[in-house]
């Protein structure tokens, strides 16, 4: 441990128990293991609107607390200045799904070399529960009471065709793994995306379905340098599936070295 | 001495590149040009036309008279027959039908010259009739692409020609020839832009194609992101990062961006948008001009912040006021909109360009104790550092914050940043309030008489103005908005015309904010430029 300080004084908002607190945690953990490569000052967090975006007043470094969906820009216009800085967004999925997902789409086009972390609680919940882009077409939510009337996209199989060169699934429940998946991410070179499995515990609480029913990707096998195969696992789980023999996958999906943005602008 | 020349042919036939080396040449021989570049919006076909006036006095507005006519087809000659004089020398090509009075000489534009390169062969017929030497011809034409080719039809079109008149070398004007668009994005680069990040749309594109088109020689970098929401935000997180960044666009453009003006605002980050007007609402008239985004620029954005707007006139004041806009964005840590419209963008015009880097220091954090983006002072002017910097932590936020930059809802802490910000417009108010280049003054500068303009019709209310004894003013700073000045050069004035582009009058409505009564108005809305001829006109018409 370097005896990185990375607490602010902000007092954290989040309801106990919210999956948040894993990506929280996964993420200062992250930055601890990184300290020996990436002095603190180097790093600029950036997040949405949404439960999500508060994670940058709780963290000890540079920040741009953007507005929603906009954040991912943001950080591309800063890595045009400055090369040297390693930049992560946090996101949410009403937030990057829904009102910033041209940004998000051509962030991954582009392979701009910044991390997005998707707080993936499929829900809005900060507006207190209306449906986001990848809540399950039974989610009854505030505006709508039957549920949506629209299917929920797979931002997986969205990512690996907008051409993410580095693709993974993590579950806030699962912190070690998410911190590793978030370490990787932020060493690979260029666009990485992690669309991070939280739990909502008001509005849509996932974590016993979750826990029983997600597997790590490195343990079955699954070699994220076949395009074709991280395809097929993206196609494993459609975000609307709830039985009893569903199987979600969690870990690298893609990954895979291409030139960076900054270096072919 | 004054002349007035219009090429007019399809779109992709060379017209506005024929007004251009014209222009050139007459510019290379001591006369002020005003070159006004008329086109739809289309890509092949239609008519355009540009119109070239040039004199041994300087001119900064167009005409509609022409003393002299090129007309590459039948639609050409049709449009500009009421823009004839009896006098005119009409240049036709040879397959057209129509008929006109006067002297006619007919040449074989379209055959002997393809697409683009018919620039050459109305550039030779013309400097034939001028008795302008072929050497002055060829020296501008030397910097083409295909030299030789066009050499050969420019030649071909001199030696086919007839003399007119004699146009002289004359002496006294020695100008740069270029664009309100080029100005722009000069001045831009002398402020010391990193970055000019811009999504395509039209009158704004010019500064997007010529940084993009000069960016190694500038060493600036030129992106074209996915939409104008995309854009200012990269524009704001190239600024946190420590970088001058700047965007241009048109108003459906700027309007996507004023949620991220807010941020701007509320971040209190640098940035410089360049908001060149077009006919409006919405997608209006494209290609043509308008002054009916002014009260949009001055007022978009939700929430209170300080913003400064500058309204360029001309080719050189686009230079220096995009400057000074990059040197005022960083200073006071706020969004300046550059402020033009399309006959200010894509006109040429003759004016001395002395070029100069004039980069101030914002204000820097000394490295001293524990850094806070937001910090509370007099001036409400927080001291800048970047991330990256050992020992700071830089927190830019949405939110209303503390001096930290971490969230706040606590209401004491609220009015104190919300004051702060409000300070800082008081600072910049008063950095404003003594200069005298906040507004300028033209025309008959001694008379009671006053028209009372902004932005692109400077040049025709400073000529109409001299030639009918009427001051001509203008502020060059819509925000903060000179009212102390301009009031000290109303003072006494027995009439107050205001001159603008807009149907409901919005420059007349912000005068009324201010506690200025005009006694009259002339108001155009066409889309087109006041041609000098509309001014005398309705001043005419009001002696009478």
């Amino acid at each position: 441990m370097s005896g990185v300080n990375l607490k602010t004084y902000a007092e954290n908002t989040w309801c106990p128990g919210c999956g948040n607190f894993g990506i929280l945690r996964a993420f200062e953990m992250a930055v601890e293991e990184l300290s020996s490569e990436i002095p603190p000052e180097n790093f600029v967090i950036a997040s949405g609107i949404g439960c999500h975006g508060k994670i940058v007043d709780y963290v000890n470094l540079n920040s741009f607390y953007s507005i929603h969906g906009r954040a991912l820009n943001n950080l591309e216009g800063m890595r045009l200045i400055n090369d040297k800085l390693i930049c992560v967004g946090f996101v949410g999925d009403g937030d990057i799904y829904a009102e910033g997902i041209s940004h998000l789409i051509f962030a991954a086009k582009r392979n701009a070399n910044i991390t997005a972390i998707v707080h993936d609680n499929r829900t809005y919940s900060l507006t207190t529960g209306q449906f986001t882009p990848t809540s399950p077409s039974h989610f009854k939510g505030k505006s709508t009471p039957e549920g949506p009337p629209e299917d929920p996209m797979n931002p997986i199989l969205l990512m690996l065709s907008a051409g993410a060169t580095f693709v993974a699934r993590g579950f806030a429940g699962d912190i070690p793994h998410l911190k590793e998946l978030i370490k990787a991410a932020i060493k690979h070179k260029g666009f990485s995306f992690i669309d991070v499995l939280q739990p909502c515990v008001t509005f849509y609480n996932t974590f016993a379905y979750y826990r029983k029913h997600c597997y790590r990707l490195e343990e079955a096998g699954h070699d994220p340098t076949d395009f074709n195969a991280a395809v097929e696992k993206a196609r494993e789980w459609d975000y609307s599936e709830d039985s009893d023999d569903a199987k979600i996958p969690i870990g690298i999906f893609y990954q895979v070295e291409k030139p960076t943005y900054e270096e072919r602008v | 001495m004054e002349r007035s020349v219009i090429v007019g042919g399809e779109a992709g036939e060379g017209v506005k590149e024929a007004g251009n080396l014209l222009s050139k040449v007459l510019v290379s021989i001591g006369y002020s040009v005003f070159t006004y570049h008329d086109y739809p919006s289309l890509i092949r076909g239609g008519h355009n036309f540009s119109s070239v006036r040039f004199s041994n006095e300087e001119v900064y507005a167009p005409v509609r008279k022409a003393d002299y006519i090129v007309a590459l087809d039948d639609r050409s000659v049709k449009r500009h027959k009421k823009d004839a004089k009896e006098s005119t020398v009409w240049f036709l090509d040879e397959k057209v039908k129509e008929e006109v009075s006067g002297t006619v000489i007919r040449l074989p534009f379209r055959e002997r010259a393809k697409g683009v390169m018919r620039s050459s062969a109305v550039l030779g017929a013309l400097l034939k009739a001028f008795r302008i030497p072929k050497e002055e011809g060829l020296s501008v034409l030397k910097d083409l692409k295909n030299f030789e080719e066009n050499r050969e039809i420019f030649e071909f079109f001199y030696d086919s020609s007839k003399e007119i008149e004699e146009i002289v070398e004359v002496e006294g004007i020695k100008g740069d020839y270029f664009s309100g668009s080029e100005g722009i994005a000069l001045g831009a680069v002398d402020g010391g832009l990193d970055i000019y990040i811009a999504y395509p749309m039209t009158p704004a594109s010019p500064v997007l194609h010529y940084l993009a088109a000069h960016k190694k020689e500038f060493g600036i970098k030129v992106v074209q992101p996915e939409n104008e929401i995309g854009v200012i935000n990269m524009v704001l997180g190239a600024a946190y990062a420590g970088g001058r960044a700047m965007t241009g666009t048109s108003g459906g453009g700027f309007a996507l961006m004023t949620e991220t003006l807010s941020l701007a605002g509320m971040s209190e980050t640098p940035c410089v948008i360049y908001l060149a007007q077009r006919g409006a609402p919405s997608t209006g008239v494209p290609t043509y001009t308008e002054q009916a985004d002014l009260l949009f620029s001055l007022f978009a954005g939700h929430g209170d912040f300080p913003r400064i707007v500058v309204a360029p006139s001309n080719a050189l004041e686009c230079y220096l006021l995009t400057r000074e806009a990059l040197n005022l964005a960083w200073k006071f840590q706020v969004p300046v909109i550059v402020l033009s419209s399309k006959n200010v963008a894509e006109s040429f015009f003759t004016q001395p360009l002395e070029r100069e880097r004039v980069v101030e220091e914002p204000k820097l954090w000394d490295g001293s104790g524990e850094y806070k983006r937001y910090l509370i002072t007099e001036d409400g002017i927080s001291p800048l550092t970047f991330p990256g910097t050992k020992g700071a932590v830089v927190k830019a936020t949405s939110y209303e914050h503390d001096e930290m930059g971490i969230t706040t809802e606590d209401p004491e802490q609220i009015v104190a940043m919300k004051n702060k910000r409000e300070r800082k417009r008081e600072t910049i108010r008063r950095f404003f309030e003594e200069r005298e280049d906040t507004v300028s003054v033209g025309g008959d500068t001694s008379s009671k008489r006053v028209l009372l303009t902004w932005g692109e019709n400077w040049g025709v209310c400073c000529e109409a103005g001299e030639e009918l004894g009427y001051k001509a003013v203008k502020p060059n700073y819509m925000e903060p908005f000179p009212v102390n000045r301009l009031k000290r050069e109303l003072e006494g004035a027995e009439e107050v015309i205001v001159v603008e582009l807009s149907p409901a009058g919005q420059f007349e409505k912000l005068l009324n904010l201010y506690g200025i009564e005009p006694t009259g108005r002339f108001r155009k809305y066409d889309t087109r430029p006041i041609f000098k001829e509309d001014l005398l006109e309705f001043l005419s018409g009001r002696e009478r």
